[in-house]
């Protein structure tokens, strides 16, 4: 289904395979939400989706009794429920022109890395990755009953921001907490991927961003490296055979490990 | 029956306490500041009838968390597997399963389980003596607790009954709604008390040795004494 409309910005769309966006990924409660803030540090990131009513802190007392922010949410979250990603409940029935336009309705200008999020992109990552086959593709992982349990403290239902009502009640949402890290786990296993606790330099040179002092080493000597509050994956776009144990000399990637380049 | 109390039907349970609350609402602990009690019978102890989940704590430390002892009656456990139909067992079936598990019948027992939160009305109308300590955690922290003490993991007690996480879900919930709202219409309140006003609170002797440590969750009391519904308006 090919609908008659503009996209919001212009670009080659034929010829356009993502190289501009990262997918973040994770479920609720996962403390994705913190890797979108951290990456956000980065000044190549486009962060035009911003606004007041896209902004969400949930207050909490800490062991010590001292209030902090638990959880805070920044910009777009596209998802069904939510201003953006309405019909992203079935990614399959969407157009490449059509995941375009949600994206870009969400931004200002269309400068820069944008990130672009949603819980429901854990339901089909594979069609993702070929409709922007150079985007990358960051999943978050924080186990069922942490996420859950973390979503429920960071406000839950009372969340002012984003909209949950998709996952209707606690029931349902630790079934579909499940559901999405089952996908996550599975596609980045299938790659070879490590989920790892990454401080935010390494976070950036995964996701191919520019040198900046928060990612030279020299530079980081002198600074907070913080660490992102969950684990991570990162899929950089790179093919990676299920059969490589099989035949590991012809595997790119063995290649490039053999010559000491990755 | 196992052991000689007379008349059954005049037996009121006042040598009874139950401990009632759902999985990973730390009654557990409840029950081991309980069980250190001189007044209170531990003889249902046995070596088989014990878990400790080890854990490292946010200092690095390890520890033992979710410490079950004694004997859980319920539904895939050694005693009470018909408790999650309680009103359908007379005041001599169910007595009969209290004793099984005790070496002696002296002093203070302790009757836990989870079921009695489905049937506490009925309980408290057969043993209207009994002391009810209902223990309460909300369903969020309960269930992540629980999870957190091990779990499906977990070899003693049996959780079979519960089935899954979902169902394990909406059974606390249904346990927790259950245990506030008995409480909530006897104007019962929950409290986060210290070892030894929880003993007061129950009629048993101050213990030296108890720490002055407040129980890792909060009690409720209820004594079986009558409270009306309508005290507000008499009053």
């Amino acid at each position: 289904m090919q609908l008659k409309m503009n996209l919001k910005f212009d670009i080659d769309l034929d010829k356009y395979e993502g190289e501009d966006l990262v997918f973040l990924i994770g479920t609720p409660g996962s403390k994705w939400s913190h890797a979108h803030i951290i990456m956000c540090e980065h000044p190549d990131l486009n962060k035009s989706d911003w606004s007041e009513v896209k902004h969400w802190d949930s207050k909490g007392e800490n062991i010590h009794g001292v209030v902090k922010n638990t959880g805070g949410h920044r910009g777009a979250y596209w998802g069904p429920g939510n201003m953006y990603g309405q019909n992203f409940g079935r990614l399959d029935l969407l157009s490449k022109k059509e995941f375009v336009k949600e994206f870009m309705d969400a931004f200002e200008n269309w400068d820069g890395i944008k990130i672009i999020k949603s819980h429901w992109f854990a339901y089909n990552i594979d069609y993702l990755n070929s409709v922007f086959p150079k985007a990358k593709i960051v999943m978050c992982y924080s186990g069922d009953i942490e996420s859950f349990y973390w979503w429920i403290k960071s406000g839950g239902w009372g969340l002012g921001y984003a909209n949950y009502a998709w996952y209707e009640d606690d029931v349902r949402m630790l079934e579909k907490i499940k559901e999405e890290n089952g996908y996550i786990l599975k596609f980045a296993i299938d790659r070879d991927l490590d989920f790892d606790l990454l401080p935010r330099s390494i976070l950036f040179d995964k996701v191919g961003l520019r040198k900046t002092k928060l990612n030279t080493r020299t530079e980081i000597e002198q600074h907070a490296d913080p660490r992102v509050k969950c684990k991570i994956a990162v899929y950089a776009g790179g093919y990676v055979s299920n059969f490589n144990h099989l035949r590991p000399s012809d595997s790119y990637l063995f290649e490039k490990r053999r010559k000491n380049e990755i | 029956m196992k052991f000689d109390i007379g008349n059954v039907v005049k037996y009121s349970g006042e040598d009874l306490i139950f401990l009632i609350g759902c999985p990973g609402s730390r009654w557990s602990s409840v029950f081991l500041d309980l069980a250190k009690n001189e007044a209170v019978n531990t003889t249902e102890w046995r070596e088989e009838n014990k878990w400790d989940q080890p854990v490292q704590n946010v200092k690095g430390e390890h520890i033992k968390i979710g410490i079950h002892r004694g004997v859980y009656w319920g539904p895939g456990n050694t005693y009470g597997e018909g408790f999650d139909k309680l009103f359908a067992m007379s005041k001599p079936e169910i007595l009969a399963e209290f004793m099984e598990p005790f070496e002696n019948w002296d002093k203070i027992k302790v009757i836990k389980s989870h079921w009695f939160a489905y049937h506490i009305e009925y309980l408290q109308a057969l043993f209207p003596k009994a002391k009810i300590v209902s223990c309460y955690a909300n369903d969020i922290d309960s269930f992540y607790w629980w999870h957190k003490c091990g779990g499906w993991g977990m070899l003693f007690p049996n959780y079979t009954w519960y089935n899954d996480d979902s169902k394990m879900l909406e059974q606390i919930k249904e346990e927790n709604y259950r245990i506030l709202k008995f409480n909530r219409d006897r104007n019962v309140t929950f409290n986060l008390l210290s070892t030894n006003e929880f003993y007061k609170n129950l009629g048993l002797p101050a213990s030296e040795n108890s720490d002055e440590g407040k129980l890792k969750c909060e009690v409720a009391i209820y004594d079986g004494s009558y409270i009306s519904n309508f005290g507000h308006i008499i009053r």
